[in-house]
Formats: C-alpha cells, sequence, structure tokens
C-alpha cells in the first residue's frame, strides 16, 4: 500500500522491510569483506581487464593501439587513419569519464556518437588529456587506448536515444545476483549514467526479458523520447551474456563485482568493463532489494564454496528467476 | 586472548578509557576545570630571544617585566646549558644567561603568566626624587622651526601637558596634509628607522618642556603572533606628579602591556644577529592549574608542554580532528555529496580565521572567477597540471586584487584571505569545471552547495567553544573523536539522502 509520504521520502524500517541495501552497508558486509585490494588492478586498469578477458577466451572489443607517452602522439593520425570509427577511453578512468566514441568521419573531421562533429585536433587534444590523467582518480598520470567500436544490436539501440544500452551484472562469489540494461536518454547525451538522466530497467535473471524500469528514481513503462515500450523486451543472447559476466570472477578473484557488456550485432555479448564498486541504483531498476539476494547466495556459498560457474548460474537462475515466467516460456 | 584484546569493541573501549583517565587526571589532580571558566583571562607571554654564537663566552640580558603590571608571577625560563640569574639594575629586573662556548643559533625562552587588565600605565615620581630633568633638543636651521612651529600650534591649543601631548599626537596624524610635517618625518625616519615615531614623539615633549622617556611593551592579541617589542613613551604628568605610559601614535593602550621602563630590551654580549620576539596567547584555564600542567611530564602536558609561539598552530592543528568528524557524518550517515573528501575541512578552518560573510562572498567570488578563467583556458589546449598551476596563479592574483578592492573601500575582513587554502581552491575549480562539463551545471552547483555546507558544518564544530577547550587541555579527547569514527566506519544502516534516493522501491514494495 503506498503511502502519502512515499513521494517525498521512505522510513529505514520500510526499506528494510523491502530488502534494499545502502552504500553503508554494501561497503561494509558486502564489498569490503570480499573484494581484496591488490585485485583491483584487474578491474581499475581496462587495459589489464582487456588482456585477462582475453587470456580467458571472453569477447571484448578488439584493441586497436595504444598511446602511452606524448611523444608516440605524432602518430595518432596514422594509427587513426586506418579505422572508420573507434572509441578512445583512458585506461584507468572511473564513472565513464573520458570516453570519446567517433562514429564516423565528415571530410578531415569525426563524428562523435551524438552526432557532433569534431575536429582532429580536438581528438588529439583528448588523448593528451587521457595521457596528462585528466580522467583517472587522483590525476595520476595514465594511457589511452583506441578500441573497436561496438554495433549494438538493433534489438536494444531502439530503445534507447543515441549511446548504446549495457547490461550490467552484480555479482557475489560469482553468482549472478541481479541484472539491469541502462538506456541512454536525450537528456543523459547518450550516455548509460544513472545519475545523469539514463534509464535502468530491470532484467528477469532466468529468461533476460526487461521486467521494469525508472528514470529519474520513477518507475515508468515507455521511453520518454523515444515512445517505445521499455519492458517484456528479450536481451539477445541472454545466456551467453550471463554466462560471460559471471567468469568475471574467476578471472578478477573479486567477490563483490558488477559486468558491463554490451550485446554486438554479429559477435553477441562482449565485455566493456568490470567495476569492483557497483552501485545501488540497480535496486530500483529492477523494483526489489538487494539484501535477501546476497544473503542466500553468501549461505550457498558457506555451504558449497567453490562452485564452477555453470553451478553459480543455475543457483542464481533457480533462486532469483521469475519462475512463472520460465515456465510461460517452456 | 590477544585476539580478543585486539578486537574492535575492545579497541573503541580501550580509546575511551584511556581518553576518560586523561581527563579525570587532569581534572581532579591538576584541578584543570572541564568547562571554560567565566573568570578573567590569564595571558601566557613569551619572549623569544635568538642569536648566533660563535663559541666564545656568551652573555646575554633580557630586560624582565617589573611594575609593569600588578601582582607579576615569577617567569620561568628555558634554555639548554646557560646558567641563569636575576639581577637588578637600576631598580629593575633584569634576566642574565650566561654560557662559556655555545655554537651556532642559540634560542632562549622566558615567559610569564598575566592576568587580564593588570597592566599598569601610572607610575609615581617618588617624592625624594624631585621633579625629573628636561632633555635637551639640539634643532637648528629648518628642522628646528618646524619643530617650533608644531610645538607651538600645540602648545595654543593646550591647557596642561596630558592635553598638550595629546595635541602632538594628533598633529602627526594630520601627516598628509602638512609639508613640513612630511619633511621631519622624513629625517626622524631616516635617523631612527626603527622607532622614528617615538624619538619625534619625544622630540617635541621635550621642546614643550616635558621629561619623558623611552619604554618598552607587549602587545597581548593572539592574533598578532610573535612581534617584536612595542616602542612606548613614558612622560612626567607636572600637575599629578606621575609618569604616564603612552604610544607614541596616541592609540588605545587596551591591549598593551608595559613590558620594562628600561629603554633597552635585551643585550647579547659575544653573539651576533640577536633578537627577541613576544607571543601572548590566551590561557583558557586558571593560572595554576595552566602551570601545573605545563610542568607535568609531556604526555600529560602534551600542547601546553610546547614554547608559545609553537602553540598557536598545534592549538589550530588540533581542531582539524573535529572538522573531520563532521565532513565524516556528513558523508556517512547523511550522504552529502562533496569536491573532494577533505576539502571541506580546509574551507572551514579558513572560514574560522575571517567573518563568516566576507569568507562567503569571498570564496564565491574566487570561484566565480576561477571558473571564468578556467572556461577561457580551455580553447588553448593545456595539460592538466599546468593548467591547474595556472589556475592556482589566477586565483592568487584575484585574491590580491579582491584583497587590496576591500582594502580601498575600507572593509578590512578581505586583507586576510591569505588563510584560503590556494592549491585546495584551484583543484575544486578544475574539478567543478569538469563536473560541468560531464554532469552539467546541476550536478557541479549541487555539489559545491554540498561542499559548502559540509564546511560550515565543519566550522561548526571547530567553533564550539567547549571544544575548542577540551582539545586544548584535554588533548586525549580526540581518542574519543577517533573512537566515534572507527564506529561510523561500521555503520551499515542507511544514509539519510537514500531514505530519499530509494524512495521509489515504494511502488513496487509497498
Amino acid at each position: 500500500m503506498k503511502k502519502w509520504w512515499h513521494q517525498w521520502f521512505v522510513f529505514p524500517s520500510e526499506l528494510r522491510r523491502w530488502g534494499v541495501i545502502g552504500l553503508n552497508e554494501r561497503n561494509g558486509k558486502f564489498l569490503l569483506p570480499n573484494n581484496k585490494r591488490k585485485f583491483y588492478r584487474k578491474v581499475d586498469d581496462k587495459l589489464v581487464t582487456k588482456l585477462l578477458a582475453q587470456e580467458m577466451g571472453l569477447a571484448v572489443p578488439e584493441l586497436y593501439h595504444v598511446f602511452r607517452t606524448q611523444g608516440e602522439l605524432k602518430d595518432v593520425d596514422a594509427v587513426l587513419a586506418q579505422y572508420d570509427s573507434f572509441v578512445i577511453k583512458p585506461s584507468r578512468g572511473s564513472g565513464g569519464r573520458g570516453v570519446l566514441v567517433i562514429k564516423g568521419r565528415r571530410g578531415n573531421k569525426f563524428v562523435k556518437a551524438s552526432g557532433a562533429v569534431i575536429t582532429a585536433a580536438e581528438v588529439l587534444r583528448h588523448i593528451m588529456e587521457i595521457l596528462g590523467g585528466l580522467f583517472s582518480l587522483g590525476g595520476s598520470r595514465d594511457v589511452a587506448m583506441v578500441e573497436a567500436c561496438i554495433s549494438c544490436h538493433q534489438e536494444l539501440t531502439k530503445i534507447s536515444y543515441q549511446g548504446a544500452p549495457d547490461v550490467r551484472v552484480v555479482m557475489l562469489h560469482g553468482y549472478p545476483v541481479m541484472a539491469m540494461l541502462r538506456v541512454a536518454t536525450r537528456q543523459s547525451d547518450g550516455r548509460a549514467n544513472l545519475h545523469q538522466g539514463a534509464i535502468g530497467i530491470g532484467i528477469d535473471l532466468a529468461t533476460g526479458r526487461t521486467i521494469h524500469a525508472v528514470h529519474h528514481g520513477m518507475s515508468v513503462t515507455m521511453h520518454p523520447d523515444l515512445d517505445t515500450d521499455l519492458l517484456g523486451l528479450q536481451i539477445p543472447g541472454w545466456s551467453q551474456l550471463l554466462e560471460m559476466a559471471t567468469q568475471g570472477y574467476e578471472m578478477t578473484s573479486l567477490g563483490y563485482l558488477g559486468a558491463d557488456l554490451i550485446v554486438d550485432e554479429s559477435r553477441g555479448p562482449v565485455v566493456i568493463e568490470l567495476n569492483a564498486r557497483p552501485g545501488l541504483a540497480i535496486q530500483l531498476a529492477n523494483g526489489a532489494g538487494l539484501r535477501h539476494r546476497l544473503e542466500s547466495i553468501q549461505a550457498q556459498e558457506l555451504a558449497h564454496p567453490g562452485l564452477d560457474w555453470k553451478s553459480r548460474i543455475d543457483f542464481s537462475v533457480a533462486a532469483f528467476g521469475n519462475k512463472q515466467a520460465v515456465d510461460a516460456v517452456n | 586472548m590477544l585476539k580478543r584484546l585486539f578486537s574492535f569493541p575492545s579497541l573503541v573501549v580501550l580509546l575511551v578509557l584511556i581518553s576518560a583517565a586523561g581527563v579525570i587526571y587532569k581534572n581532579q589532580i591538576l584541578g584543570v576545570p572541564l568547562f571554560p571558566g567565566q573568570e578573567r583571562g590569564v595571558w601566557l607571554v613569551e619572549a623569544r630571544i635568538s642569536y648566533e654564537a660563535n663559541g666564545k663566552p656568551v652573555k646575554v640580558a633580557l630586560a624582565l617585566p617589573g611594575e609593569g603590571w600588578e601582582n607579576p608571577t615569577e617567569g620561568q625560563q628555558i634554555s639548554l646549558g646557560y646558567g641563569f640569574s636575576v639581577e637588578q639594575e637600576n631598580g629593575m629586573p633584569v634576566g642574565l644567561w650566561s654560557a662559556r662556548k655555545p655554537d651556532g643559533r642559540q634560542l632562549i625562552y622566558y615567559r610569564v603568566r598575566l592576568e587580564q587588565g593588570a597592566g599598569r600605565y601610572l607610575f609615581p615620581q617618588p617624592g625624594s626624587a624631585g621633579a625629573p630633568e628636561v632633555g635637551e633638543v639640539r634643532a637648528k636651521g629648518s628642522r628646528g622651526m618646524a619643530l617650533a612651529a608644531l610645538v607651538e600650534a600645540a602648545r595654543e591649543r593646550s591647557a596642561d601637558d596630558v592635553t598638550y601631548v595629546k595635541q602632538i599626537q594628533q598633529q602627526i596624524q594630520n601627516k598628509h596634509y602638512d609639508e613640513s610635517l612630511s619633511f621631519l618625518q622624513r629625517y626622524y625616519e631616516k635617523k631612527y628607522p626603527d622607532q622614528w615615531q617615538q624619538s619625534f614623539v619625544m622630540d617635541l615633549l621635550e621642546m614643550g618642556g616635558i621629561a619623558c622617556r623611552p619604554s618598552l611593551g607587549v602587545r597581548l592579541e593572539e592574533e598578532r603572533g610573535a612581534h617584536p617589542p612595542i616602542h612606548l613613551i613614558e612622560y612626567y604628568d607636572r600637575a599629578e606628579n606621575i609618569w604616564r605610559v603612552v604610544l607614541p601614535d596616541g592609540e588605545s593602550m587596551d591591549n598593551i602591556v608595559l613590558w620594562t621602563r628600561a629603554s633597552n630590551m635585551l643585550e647579547v654580549y659575544g653573539g651576533e644577529n640577536s633578537e627577541v620576539t613576544f607571543t601572548a596567547i590566551k590561557e583558557r584555564a586558571p593560572a595554576v592549574a595552566a602551570e601545573k600542567m605545563a610542568n607535568s611530564p609531556w604526555w600529560v602536558a602534551s600542547i601546553s608542554a610546547l614554547p608559545v609561539s609553537e602553540r598557536a598552530p598545534f592549538r589550530y592543528a588540533a581542531l582539524i580532528p573535529l572538522g573531520v568528524l563532521a565532513v565524516v557524518m556528513l558523508r556517512n550517515l547523511v550522504g552529502l555529496a562533496t569536491l573532494g573528501t577533505f576539502m571541506p575541512v580546509l574551507l572551514g578552518l579558513a572560514f574560522l580565521e575571517l567573518p563568516m560573510g566576507a569568507a562567503l562572498i569571498m570564496l564565491l567570488s574566487m570561484l566565480f572567477g576561477g571558473l571564468v578563467f578556467r572556461a577561457m583556458l580551455s580553447k588553448f589546449n593545456l595539460l592538466v597540471v599546468p593548467r591547474v598551476a595556472a589556475c592556482v596563479v589566477i586565483v592568487t592574483i584575484f585574491m590580491i586584487a579582491v584583497s587590496l578592492l576591500s582594502y580601498k573601500i575600507g572593509a578590512v575582513d578581505g586583507l586576510r584571505v591569505t588563510v584560503f587554502p590556494m592549491i585546495v581552491l584551484a583543484w575544486t575549480i578544475e574539478r567543478m569545471s569538469l563536473i560541468w562539463d560531464e554532469e552539467g551545471a546541476i550536478s557541479a552547483i549541487k555539489q559545491v552547495l554540498g561542499s559548502l555546507v559540509a564546511a560550515l558544518a565543519a566550522f561548526g564544530m571547530m567553533k564550539i567553544e567547549v571544544a575548542r577547550y577540551w582539545v586544548e587541555y584535554f588533548p586525549e579527547v580526540l581518542l574519543v573523536l577517533l573512537a566515534i569514527i572507527l564506529l561510523i566506519g561500521r555503520y551499515t544502516g542507511y544514509r539519510l539522502s537514500e531514505l530519499v534516493r530509494f524512495r521509489s522501491a515504494a511502488e513496487t514494495n509497498a
């Protein structure tokens, strides 16, 4: 029963009853005890993540080039001339900062994902800023990666206002806990960041269908700019996606982990990045709290430690999937 | 067992117990009150003598406070390897330090406690001595004429010695408008660079037939920090048969006490580059307890064991944990977003030094100016570190400009903005403009406002009088702060902001 105050706030007792966890609880109970500092490097440095993922046989966007020093910048024109579309990102950026997506060319200039046109000099400056550490934590020096631009699956781009939607899967001890799709809006300017006005859409772990969506913390069913339905949509290649995300645990040894994937038109799901501090908005997107899922995984891990990723997915799908939906599909 | 001893709860309890033990000991045994009293304040005044020694025998003579205030307490001297004695010279106490062969830079401290309002500014002339002799001023030519004109003007407009002195002082204040005055000023500035006003006024008094002599005082102002002795004048008021102490320029003597009636403060035989500076700080505890505490072992005395001139920065530094606690509470219990974790604490410290309104206007205008400049810089494709460095320079120039401007229009508050942490400000501008680009203006302004709120909270915490008293006299309460911060570190409940953020959970769950 919705109460009048729910328009403004909720009581802690209510949140507790619904199993919603806060940042302090995430950090204190799940993140800090399970994520060893020495493993953070594997996810905080995207270059390392990419190499590890390739070793594991996980699909990742192809790495074209890495600019490591200012001296290498004289090659920028020659390197970029080989590709029509590419993504330039800092290896240690956080929260999608410093990611430049180039979709194509117009004469000497480059076309960004948003359709804006920028000059070669601006691209060069962007790389210089990455090297200078503008986007890395604490301003330490960084390297700039140039990688293939993923052509996102049409099933998903049709519900996104520019920008490729990505799927975030949160895991504890390598068990999938919850998943959501993040799609851009006009307001979020092609970015899939919920703080900036992107839409978060919860995904049923069992079927890969979207079940609930929030925009600015409020439930929605339609995309505000495109008027397309957000619910009941099937994520293409869902079981493959879940398998790849889950193997991120074997790769990083991080107990509390978020995996961000994009579904490529031809290659299927590819791992974009891993995150050792995934946020809590996923609870809102799914309309469900994380606590009871996290606790039942803790109990499962205690009873059967070190299961392989197949058994872990089976457990999560059975425990957290929408059973009615599964029955309907069967 | 050992593991149990180092468990989290026992650590917290241990911290609290250690702290409580310290507080109880100081309160019960040393008699330091738990709360700052309403009684008259006590000033702790310290003279710091420094000079270069070169291996030869050295004698250092420092004039000690004698008649300058009522019931003088006995002073303490702090020096290494010196013999110390107090002698009387012309009826005035002088501290004598001696050593056979000191070498290198030498420091000697002498400190004394003084009750607020105990300063004396009037001294009767002993009856047996008769009226003092008036010194003769030899001034010829244009200088003599200019001086004589001033004396004549003052004499005409005065009724007695006191009003004559006031007239002289007033005339000197008007120097901008009088050519002969500025001529005299240049002469005295050249001849007596350190105390030209004192010599100038004394010459005018003596020409007017008033006996006078130089003496030296100390300023009782905490903000002043270390300062050289203040030059004073004692003149003989023939009507009342007393000596009066005044500042040469006639300013109020409210915050000044007479240190010595001798004309010489410091004499060093056998050393070079000698200097004496004075630092005064207000003791918030009664003199007896403060004295006892200062003489205790260092782990009890803590801050009060330090020389006064070193104490002020520690008083300040000990406040930082209070500000940090405020920020921790705001971030982890309330969930406020700020630019940089502890930047608000530094801002809060800056606020402590300035009146609130001036500080806020100052800060916002510097942020705004910096942002505008940063936007201009972004055209030039500068690398990050030089760009932030350029921002630091601009913020500095901007600050100087605002200071000058506020001085010109008569608001003196602007003058002390130097306390703003410039580097932090420059990084804040850089980060704010980044957030502005990446997440939009609303997000940037939100975070700046969050930082301001946190800075005000930190300021509020550090401003609490009792809290300041406690960290100064019971620094062991910092352990309690530590315990509280550790406890907050283990808090896994909701943040206040999350109660709003997660409100939509009601739609599917309620």
